[in-house]
């Protein structure tokens, strides 16, 4: 039935879709960003072209005007986000209501708009594909727009994920709309000074939906392991620590080492593991299977240290990916492992 | 054709006259009848061609009126029964309506008159400048000293004064332009003679040592500043006062830096290229190119040509024409590699090295001129050229945004390829534990060897240096542990200064691998090269490693490389893995069980490759070539048995595999150096090339990737080196500038089109003569609709269907019969379709059991002048799975049903001796060798019988074997590169050049007519935008766009009367009378309809663009939206 195909997030959802969120937060780094409202939106296809009459949409224009005097010419993007009470379900799942949208508007130069519409489907699509583990699952699918449509002032499309016979997802939505002339809306050209009417390309991500997504392609691969590939950036845990004591006398040294390790990662900005933030064992083989629950978590790297390190220094990288491990040292830490997640 | 219809060639002076009877109608209701003043517009012919509707036929050929005579009658019925035999049913062509025209009265008696008195008149202005600098024995004296103006400068031909000028006074000049290659394509300076004086041309950039050049900005949409953008300003003026004609050496790049080209109005200047008039002269085959470049002593028979011709630079050209000293080209050098710092200090000289290029010019075009005026009679020839050499292509903004749009698809895509084979790559790596690799048949042979990290021995008695934190921690906990561990830190001192990369990796990953920064990521400048990224980001396509870690197979064999062989795939051909270590066997063996000519051959080949092997391991030194003739001895009987496409090299790995080639298009000797390149992208559709892992998707997307980049990789640079001018608003015409006018900004691109650039005297330009049609898997190959009319404007043009089969056919029907359509191949060409199968590709492809699109590449290939080897060959490449006999077998039975039959007829005076009938080659050639005698002097040369084509192919040989070959319709001569009398050998070396020639340089004549036929219709209404196969456009007034179609459409018709008209025909078959369509369109594209989707241009024209689909007349069209059939009353035709 339709409820149980509902999806929910629990913590390490909910985490992920934070820094989604913040990932979000980060593409087009110019945009004024106009915080959150609490308004129930219905994002249907219905009204997808009907939002310039909202009065949120009104709001936001009249806040960029007051509060973002510079930012206001043409072109400009806007972002907000917004909750909306009853998400588009999909093929695949629908996710357990309320979802957060996530919207950009950019208010374009209404000449070069479809240019520009143009380009933002390539660079969303670009945004989408970096942070997937499959990049190829990604396609534009213009939507049918209906006779009584001009397309010279409406265009819309979806960025769908596709998951082979199984289904697609609509990840993100684009619609171009051409405002009709209202003097409420009118900006200076960014090049000429002149005034004008921009035409607005609104992007939508509902935040659940699309978090929901992302964790079925990191499991949607043909490897024989069972690892989540999670986007390095955006896992919720980047780096795990793993020790492996043979001599039981050293089991307080070690243990200090990994804590001291766990303070350092932390320093840098680096996510790793919850509690004790490390894990420790006298046998191999539990290693092993850590190493196999930490694939599953989605976890990039993992630290592993073992007595040599305490005498010099040296520890393994492991990584999720190749399963193999690269012999670092200490004072490789953080950098080395900073300069991984950056990018 | 038999002997008796010899006679009848259409120049047989014998005729009898009679009236021809109507068609009757009870038996033809389907027939068309447009009455007239009581008669029928329909015309048939003997064979039942529909022939031109009669108004037509009347205007065209006023002094033939149609006939038969009796003797036409019977021989009709020779044809028809010969037809008959090839398959061909003459009652099965549907007829199409009669085209009632006025045509503007001809200017002459007869077709061939008028043409050659329009391309008279067209070229009397040209030639009334050119003459006089052609028969100028002496040059005005060069300036001593050069004007250091910017602009033009003009010299007193006496003393020397300069005088700054506007632009030349004279219209007839002889020009080169010098270009400071690292600044740019701009010019920088330019020199020009004509009969009175010299001029020189100086850049403002090279007189103003600080000029802030304007930047040009009303460019709507963001440019790549990398990219320079250029506007007419910069370059050099001539004046719009036409017409003017220019002289130089390669002269379209000289044209490109002239500033009135890029006006969308045409100023009239025209283009004389020494170089193509050297082509025409003394052009050479590709061939002949790479022996007059190669540096060896050449061979006796080379000699006679190669005093006949040169490469084409003006030195080598001027050594040919005018003998004594060798230009110097040394200072050259400062233009292409120097700054223009360095032009400024050398100024004199330079001009005066431009100068002397300039009179080198002169001497060269004094000698050619002549020469080609002589070799190429008809006015047509030189008003062709001079059209050609004007080609004008608008574009506007969208230009920037296709290349910027291309660019961002070129690098999406190769960052998604990058990435699927990346992570390829990292799943590859966990092979590693437990040495899995070992049992991968594609990574086995791959280095997995790994580094370790060591710290060195820690000095005896200097303790380490400490490290310093910056942070050493907030709470006295973490600070604690700092200190705990602070001894760790310090041992950084002993780690090796080179660290080794990724340590524990196996050394093949590490190759893919960049090292990691030193610094931290957010210390890291901006600017500093590219970002870093973890895992193996050197990765690409072209990589060894790559169909390695796709896991790609051959015909389900994986691949394999060998560093002598290149890529190939192993065959196993033993049961067992017993005692192979490193091939992974049971993996193999498992994959592809020994297949059934291997294993014919393997319980033999045990035994005899131990026998094989043992003396070659046992024995270095033993007789290499022994040994190998053993190896090919078997090997010969394994080709046999193998049918794959694969290519034995005497290669046994591990004794338990072959290893096979993967075959080359250049032949089995050259080596595959990437299974990944554009020539293996098609075999992958074929499943010949596919991934061994089913799972492995990536495969599949990575190889959709490689083919969709191929084309923009293989032509980016030549497109971004584009030069276009961008017009300011005040050289626009009004309407695109008014108040209403669409904020964009608008260019040109004046192609560098060599007028005559091959043998055959085809155009050559490397970027849009060979721009591809535009398919959805080619980034990029939307390329030539980006050429696009301004508003106001349209783009008129047409393809000629099938040219070249029509000039070859015809020229076979009116040698052997003189009447259309009487050949096989002239019917199928004239009356057979596609849809019903009647036509030559489809008959052909039926004979001989093949799909019709290879029938029709093949049956091009043979009219170019392909012999059955090469047919062979094509079959082969075509479809893997025929055997070699199996396309010996069919490219045999397609050459005898088309060609025909050689056959040998003997001379004279042998008829006492032998009987004089057909001989076939092989009775001629023993019954010469019986007499002690060359086959010439027994036989005639011989001639071919009884195929589609024999008629065709013996009228192409007639003229190609002629001691002086003319082209049919203009009388053009051939190149003396290959006219060079060589004896009988030299001629049969070079046949099949001279009977390709014949045709294409046909199909050139059929151009030049065309466009000075189009001239003659439209005068200057229509600017020449390009031509390239057979296609032709205009760039045109909106409101003339329905006049230029009809143009075009009688342009064909008059085309074809005239060419039909030099081969003796007096009539013209409906079907080829006019186009089948002519587009009027907005962009440049082969058909109006087409959206030119491709990965760069997702949405298509129309919605990606806004393009709206252009319009298709038919004639009936063109006629009706031109207004009305009597072109007569056109004005401008009304005036002149």
């Amino acid at each position: 039935t339709r409820e149980d195909n509902k999806l929910q997030l629990l913590s390490h959802g909910r985490e992920y879709a934070k820094l989604l969120q913040q990932h979000w937060t980060r593409l087009r780094p110019l945009a004024a960003h106009l915080g959150v409202t609490n308004e129930a939106i219905n994002p249907s296809n219905i009204h997808r072209f009907s939002f310039p009459q909202s009065q949120q949409f009104r709001n936001n224009f009249q806040k960029l005007v007051k509060d973002h005097p510079r930012k206001a010419k043409c072109p400009t993007l806007l972002k907000h986000q917004s909750t909306c009470y009853a998400p588009n379900s999909n093929s695949l799942f629908g996710v357990q209501g309320p979802s957060l949208l996530l919207t950009t508007d950019f208010l374009v130069e209404p000449h070069r708009a479809l240019e520009h519409f143009y380009n933002m489907q390539r660079e969303s699509k670009i945004w989408w594909m970096r942070i997937s583990s499959n990049p190829s699952r990604y396609r534009i699918v213009p939507c049918d727009l209906g006779e009584d449509l001009n397309p010279k002032d409406y265009q819309a499309i979806d960025i769908r994920s596709s998951y082979g016979e199984a289904g697609e997802v609509t990840v993100e939505q684009l619609s171009l709309v051409r405002i009709a002339d209202d003097k409420d809306f009118r900006l200076p050209d960014a090049r000429t000074g002149e005034t004008v009417q921009p035409t607005v390309i609104r992007s939508v991500i509902e935040l659940e939906t699309a978090t929901c997504a992302l964790l079925l392609d990191g499991c949607d691969h043909s490897r024989d392991s069972l690892s989540l590939l999670l986007h390095r950036v955006l896992a919720p845990y980047q780096c795990g620590i793993a020790c492996v004591e043979s001599d039981s006398e050293l089991s307080a040294d070690l243990a200090d080492l990994c804590l001291h390790l766990k303070h350092v990662l932390n320093h840098a900005g680096l996510r790793i593991g919850e509690g004790i933030g490390f894990f420790s064992t006298k046998d191999a083989s539990h290693l092993a299977e850590h190493l196999l629950e930490t694939d599953m978590l989605g976890i990039p790297y993992t630290l592993v240290i073992n007595g040599q390190t305490l005498k010099n220094g040296l520890m393994q990288l492991r990584s999720r990916d190749t399963r193999l491990a690269e012999t670092i040292h200490i004072s490789d830490v953080p950098d080395y492992l900073f300069n991984i997640f950056k990018n | 054709a038999s002997r008796v219809s010899r006679d009848h060639y259409a120049s047989s002076s014998v005729k009898i006259y009679r009236r021809v009877k109507p068609p009757q109608k009870v038996n033809k209701p389907k027939k068309p009848e447009n009455v007239k003043d009581g008669q029928t517009e329909y015309a048939e012919n003997l064979v039942k061609v529909q022939m031109i509707s009669r108004n037509l036929h009347a205007q065209l050929f006023p002094q033939s009126p149609r006939s038969i005579s009796e003797q036409q009658v019977s021989s009709a019925q020779a044809y028809k029964e010969e037809l008959r035999r090839h398959g061909v049913d003459i009652e099965s062509s549907a007829p199409v309506s009669d085209v009632q025209l006025k045509l503007p009265p001809l200017r002459g008696a007869n077709i061939e008159e008028h043409f050659h008195n329009i391309a008279k008149e067209q070229v009397q202005p040209y030639e009334e400048l050119l003459l006089p600098l052609v028969q100028c024995e002496k040059l005005p004296k060069r300036p001593r000293r050069w004007a250091f103006f910017a602009g033009w400068t003009a010299y007193d031909p006496v003393d020397g004064t300069a005088t700054p000028v506007d632009h030349p006074l004279e219209k007839g000049l002889v020009f080169d332009v010098e270009v400071c290659v690292s600044e740019g394509q701009a010019p920088v300076l330019a020199t020009a003679v004509s009969t009175k004086r010299w001029y020189s041309w100086v850049s403002s950039k090279l007189t103003k040592h600080r000029l802030s050049v304007e930047k040009l900005e009303p460019l709507d949409v963001d440019t790549d500043s990398e990219r320079p953008h250029y506007t007419p300003d910069e370059l050099i003026p001539l004046g719009t006062s036409g017409p003017g004609l220019v002289v130089g050496h390669n002269v379209s790049y000289d044209r490109a830096r002239l500033k009135e080209q890029y006006l969308i109005e045409d100023t009239g200047t025209r283009f004389v290229d020494t170089m193509s008039l050297h082509m025409c002269v003394s052009g050479v085959t590709s061939y002949q190119r790479a022996m007059l470049k190669s540096k060896k002593e050449p061979a006796a028979e080379d000699l006679g040509w190669l005093e006949q011709s040169s490469l084409n630079s003006l030195v080598e050209v001027h050594r040919l024409y005018c003998g004594g000293d060798a230009l110097s080209k040394e200072p050259r050098n400062i233009f292409v590699e120097g700054t223009l710092e360095q032009v400024r200090q050398s100024f004199q000289s330079l001009t005066n090295y431009c100068a002397s290029d300039v009179e080198a010019t002169h001497r060269i075009l004094r000698v050619l001129y002549p020469l080609y005026a002589d070799r190429f009679p008809h006015p047509a020839s030189l008003a062709g050229m001079l059209e050609m050499g004007s080609a004008y292509l608008p574009v506007n903004s969208n230009w920037e945004r296709y290349i910027r749009e291309a660019q961002l698809t070129y690098e999406d895509l190769s960052i998604e390829a990058k990435y699927h084979l990346g992570r390829r790559a990292e799943e590859a790596c966990s092979l590693l534990l437990d040495d899995q690799y070992r049992q991968n048949l594609w990574l086995w042979d791959e280095d997995w060897s790994v580094q370790e990290l060591k710290l060195k021995q820690p000095p005896k008695r200097k303790p380490l240096p400490t490290v310093e934190h910056k942070n050493a921690g907030n709470t006295p906990e973490e600070r604690r542990l700092q200190a705990k561990f602070q001894h760790l830190y310090d041992q950084q001192a002993l780690l090796p200064a080179r660290r080794p990369l990724l340590p524990g990796y196996p050394l093949w990953y590490r190759k893919l691998c960049r090292k990691p920064p030193t610094k931290r990521a957010d210390e890291i400048l901006e600017d500093d090269e590219e970002p870093w990224f973890p895992g193996a980001s050197e990765i690409s396509t072209g990589m060894q490693i790559a169909p390695k870690l796709l896991s790609l197979c051959w015909e389900g064999y994986p691949l394999h490389y060998e560093r002598e062989q290149g890529w190939g795939f192993l065959v196993p051909f033993r049961s067992d893995s017993e005692g192979v270590d490193r091939l992974p066997m049971d993996q193999l063996l498992a994959r592809c069980p020994v297949p059934e000519f291997a294993r014919q051959s393997a319980s033999k080949a045990e035994s005899e490759l131990a026998l094989d092997m043992l003396p070659g391991q046992v024995e270095q030194h033993l007789g290499k070539r022994e040994h190998h003739k053993k190896l090919s001895q078997k090997q010969q009987r394994l080709e046999t048995q193998y049918q794959g496409s694969g290519v034995w090299c005497n290669k046994v790995l591990d004794d338990c595999c072959f290893f096979l080639k993967l075959p080359h298009k250049n032949g089995p000797s050259f080596r595959v150096g990437n299974p990944l390149s554009k020539d293996f992208l098609n075999k992958f559709s074929e499943n010949v090339l596919s991934s061994g892992d089913p799972s492995c998707t990536a495969a599949a997307r990575v190889i959709d990737i490689a083919r969709m980049m191929s084309y923009w990789r293989n032509n980016r640079d030549r497109i971004l080196g584009q030069m276009v001018v961008w017009l300011k608003p005040q050289q626009l015409p009004n309407e695109l500038t008014g108040e209403n006018a669409q904020p964009i900004a608008y260019g040109a691109i004046c192609p560098q089109v060599v007028a005559c650039g091959t043998l055959t005297r085809r155009a050559m330009e490397p970027t849009w003569m060979t721009a591809s049609n535009s398919r959805p898997d080619r980034l990029g190959s939307e390329l030539r609709s980006m050429v696009q009319a301004p508003p106001g404007y349209r783009l008129v043009g047409a393809d000629v269907d099938s040219q070249e089969l029509w000039i070859a056919s015809v020229l076979g029907d009116a040698y052997a019969c003189g009447e259309h359509g009487a050949t096989p191949l002239g019917w199928m060409t004239l009356s057979g379709s596609k849809s019903n199968g009647s036509d030559m590709h489809s008959i052909t492809a039926k004979a001989v059991g093949i799909s019709r699109d290879h029938a029709k590449v093949i049956n091009y290939a043979r009219i170019y002048g392909a012999g059955q080897l090469f047919a062979e060959t094509l079959l082969r490449q075509f479809n893997p799975t025929f055997s070699a006999s199996e396309a010996k077998a069919k490219a045999m039975k397609m050459f005898s049903i088309t060609k025909g039959k050689r056959v040998y007829r003997l001379r004279e005076e042998f008829h006492d001796e032998l009987e004089d009938r057909a001989y076939s080659s092989y009775e001629a050639s023993r019954l010469a060798i019986q007499r002690n005698r060359t086959l010439a002097e027994v036989f005639h040369r011989p001639n071919w019988q009884g195929g589609t084509e024999s008629a065709m192919f013996n009228r192409l040989e007639e003229i190609a074997t002629g001691s002086e070959p003319r082209t049919p319709f203009l009388g053009g001569r051939l190149s003396r590169a290959l006219e060079a009398d060589g004896g009988p050998e030299q001629e049969q070396r070079f046949l099949p050049t001279r009977i390709n020639w014949v045709v294409q340089s046909g199909a050139v004549d059929f151009l030049h007519l065309m466009l000075v036929s189009m001239r003659w219709l439209m005068g200057s209404h229509v600017r020449f935008c390009l031509s390239f196969h057979d296609e032709l456009r205009y760039l045109v007034k909106e409101e003339l766009s329905p006049k230029a179609a009809l143009a075009m459409h009688i342009t064909n018709l008059m085309t074809r009367s005239f060419c039909v008209s030099r081969i003796g025909l007096k009539d013209l078959p409906m079907s080829v009378a006019f186009f089948s369509s002519v587009e009027v369109d907005t962009v440049l594209r082969k058909e109006c309809t087409m959206d030119c989707k491709t990965p760069s241009n997702p949405h298509g024209l129309r919605i990606g663009y806004g393009v709206q689909p252009g319009q298709s007349l038919s004639v009936a069209e063109a006629i009706e939206k031109g207004g009305g059939n009597d072109v007569s009353q056109w004005d401008w035709i009304k005036k002149s």
